[in-house]
Formats: C-alpha cells, sequence, structure tokens
C-alpha cells in the first residue's frame, strides 16, 4: 500500500517539488561531476520521476541538482536508462512565475544528442522562446548546457543566468522570486510533439547571501577560542589530578 | 592475639588495593573518552565545520541529514558530559568526598557552552543533560 501510494505521489503533477537552491562555487558546464574538485558539493537535491502522459508508462526517475551563485542559476540532471536512443534531449522549460500551465512556460533551454553512443556523437545546446505553447529559436543563445554519458548514466548540466537577462526572448529570473521549472524528456528534436515525459519542480531564486559582519564573525570565532582552549585547560587540569591521585595511592600502597 | 589482628588488617588492605585501582582505572578510561568525544565536540560545535555541518557537506543537503548532524552535535557534547561525570564521581571516590551539586553545575555549564554556535543545539543539550543526570541519579539510588 506504502508502494503504491508512494508511485502514485511520484506520478501525479499534484505534488511538485520545490526546491531552494544554495549558493556555491560554480561548477564546470562539461557533463562531467567532478568530486575530486568538490563540483555541486552545494547542490540541493531532489529525485522526481519524468512522466508520460501513456498510465503504464512508468516514466523516469531522475535526481536533479539545483545551485546557483550571484550570477547563474545550476541545474543537474542525471538519470540511467538501460537503453539511450541514439537521439536524446533534456530541457528545461521556465515558467514567468509560480504558475505551471502551459501558457505560463515562456523560455526553453534545450540540450539535444545526435548519434549518442556512437560514432559522431555530438549534442547542441538550443535556447528557444515559448509562445502559446509553440517553440521558437532564440535569436541570441544566452545560457550554457553540456552533458555526457557513462555507462548507462547520463549527467546534463545547464547554467540559466540569474537575474541579468535583457533579452526579451528569455525568462527574467529574479532574486526572492519562485519560478516553475519544467523538466522535459524526449528523443527526436521535435520540441512540442517530440516530449515524451515531463515533470515541474519550483526553484525559488535566493537573494545574494549577505556576508555577516566581519567583525561579528571575528568575535564568534574568538569566544569559541576562548572556550575551547579553556575547556582543554580544565582538561588537563584534571588529568594532573588524575595523575597525583595515582601517585598518592602508589605512595599509600608502599 | 596480636598476631591474630595483624593478620586481619593486612587482609583489609591487600582487599581495598585492587578496588582502588578497578576505580582508577575507570577514572582514567573515563576521562580518556571524555577527552575524545571533547576534541570530537571542537570539531563539530567549535570549529568552520560547523557551519555547513559535516553530514550535509559529504552526503546531501536535506532535512534528515540535517537532523542527523544537529544529532551528531548535540550527541557529542552529552557523551562528552557522561563520560566527564563518570569520571569524576570515580575520582571523588578515590577522595573519599562525594560529588557536590555545584560541581555537577559546573560541568553542565561546561557543556553548554560548547554549544554557543547554535540555539538548537544549546536547547536539545539542555533538554538532554538533565535526563543524564537524573539516569545516572536512579542508577546511584538503586
Amino acid at each position: 500500500m506504502i508502494f503504491t501510494a508512494n508511485f502514485l505521489i511520484n506520478n501525479s503533477h499534484a505534488v511538485i517539488e520545490n526546491i531552494k537552491p544554495d549558493y556555491g562555487v560554480a561548477p564546470e558546464i562539461d557533463g562531467d561531476i567532478d568530486r575530486s574538485d568538490k563540483e555541486w558539493l552545494n547542490a540541493s537535491k531532489e529525485n522526481i520521476n519524468l512522466i508520460s502522459s501513456n498510465p503504464t508508462d512508468k516514466g523516469i526517475p531522475i535526481e536533479i541538482w539545483v545551485m546557483q551563485n550571484n550570477s547563474d542559476l545550476y541545474i543537474s540532471i542525471q538519470f540511467e536508462l538501460e537503453i539511450h536512443k541514439t537521439q536524446e534531449f533534456i530541457g528545461i522549460l521556465i515558467s514567468d512565475s509560480e504558475a505551471t500551465s502551459n501558457e505560463s512556460f515562456i523560455d526553453a533551454k534545450i540540450l539535444q544528442f545526435y548519434n549518442l553512443g556512437n560514432i559522431g556523437e555530438r549534442y547542441e545546446y538550443l535556447d528557444y522562446y515559448l509562445l502559446n505553447d509553440e517553440f521558437f529559436r532564440d535569436q541570441e543563445l544566452h545560457g550554457e548546457a553540456a552533458a555526457k554519458l557513462d555507462g548507462n548514466k547520463i549527467v546534463y548540466e545547464f547554467k540559466i543566468p540569474v537575474n541579468n537577462s535583457d533579452d526579451s526572448q528569455d525568462a527574467f529570473l529574479d532574486f526572492g522570486e519562485k519560478y516553475a521549472f519544467k523538466i522535459i524528456y524526449g528523443e527526436t528534436p521535435d520540441y512540442k510533439n517530440g516530449i515524451k515525459k515531463k515533470n515541474i519542480v519550483l526553484i525559488e531564486i535566493e537573494y545574494k547571501k549577505k556576508k555577516k559582519e566581519n567583525i561579528w564573525i571575528l568575535v564568534h570565532n574568538i569566544l569559541c577560542i576562548i572556550i575551547f582552549c579553556g575547556l582543554g585547560g580544565l582538561f588537563a587540569l584534571y588529568i594532573y589530578k588524575i595523575i597525583v591521585i595515582k601517585k598518592k595511592i602508589r605512595r599509600v600502597r608502599e | 592475639m596480636p598476631k591474630f589482628k595483624k593478620e586481619v588488617k593486612k587482609k583489609s588492605e591487600s582487599k581495598r588495593i585492587p578496588e582502588e585501582k578497578l576505580i582508577l582505572k575507570s577514572v582514567k578510561i573515563s576521562a580518556f573518552f571524555a577527552g575524545v568525544f571533547l576534541v570530537l565536540s571542537l570539531f563539530f560545535n567549535g570549529t568552520e565545520w560547523y557551519y555547513e555541518g559535516i553530514i550535509i557537506k559529504y552526503v546531501k543537503k536535506e532535512i534528515y541529514w540535517e537532523i542527523l548532524d544537529y544529532m551528531i552535535k548535540v550527541s557529542v557534547i552529552v557523551l562528552e558530559f557522561s563520560f566527564m561525570i563518570i569520571s569524576l564521581g570515580n575520582y571523588k571516590e578515590l577522595t573519599g568526598k562525594p560529588v557536590k551539586l555545584k560541581e555537577i553545575l559546573f560541568l553542565f555549564g561546561l557543556s553548554l557552552v560548547q554549544t554557543i554556535r547554535s540555539l538548537i543545539v544549546f536547547i536539545f543539550t539542555l533538554i538532554a543533560i538533565p535526563i543524564v543526570i537524573f539516569y545516572l541519579y536512579l542508577i546511584q539510588e538503586s
């Protein structure tokens, strides 16, 4: 019953994951998560299911990592498929608000693979804008994306500008606002009819982190040093007392 | 008669020495663990590791992991307190004096100051340590 409930939750549009990304060091957008370099270390990580309109289709369980800094929002989508088709794409449709209706999505960042897993494998990053659910190519390309297939696991990385797009063909992501992001999966580069699976997440673009007052940090750190040095000193005194009493016992024994 | 009395005295002394030895051993072992948890507390509650949370930093930033992170921070302080009070109790037994309330409160205070970086850790430590004291009191009574 729990399994069924979980399955239903994962496969319904009703539960929309709300993600609050943390600030972190910008990762290199190359489709590779370099753990030795602590890439995506501060990312908020969620598991969602890309669902199909076909109710018998189980969908694709994906891991979505979200992170941001002052200039960009970083989204990584990772999943495994038994067989990846030679053509595959992952797209991120961005709404102008929290609204999740089809008309609300105005911007699309897509990474399209060709000859995936074969000789001549290549991918293309595409920037589209949407009008009444129709896709139109942007005149200027904004953002960045890359992906890499490793065995059955594929890693997509997207970089989307925050608070700095003057292009009317792009969604303007403002600090402190929440936006709906629709993750789409498909194969052939037909971006309306080729969408096979999708799901929506809400991402809140966080304000620039105000750095704590340096003086307060300094006071806090000094207090910590004093406290733990004091504790260390008291502990050392206690150890000394144990040594003294040990000697006393030895003397009494003699 | 005097010979008999002397033998009795010797017997009681030879019985007392291993007992003291055992108590001293307990004092040392408990103090060692208290020291270990004090060092751990320094890392978890005193250094910059605190800010990100060692678990969250290396595992996953999720509420469950955050709870685990706080639990570790509180547990480290509570365990340090527990071992320290056991060690102190045994030490006091060696000196022949009981542990005074002000000494317990002093240790309690020393444990609480370790929570300087977080109100959550402070609150849970404030709850957990009296429970430990009460538990030790019950054991003492029984």
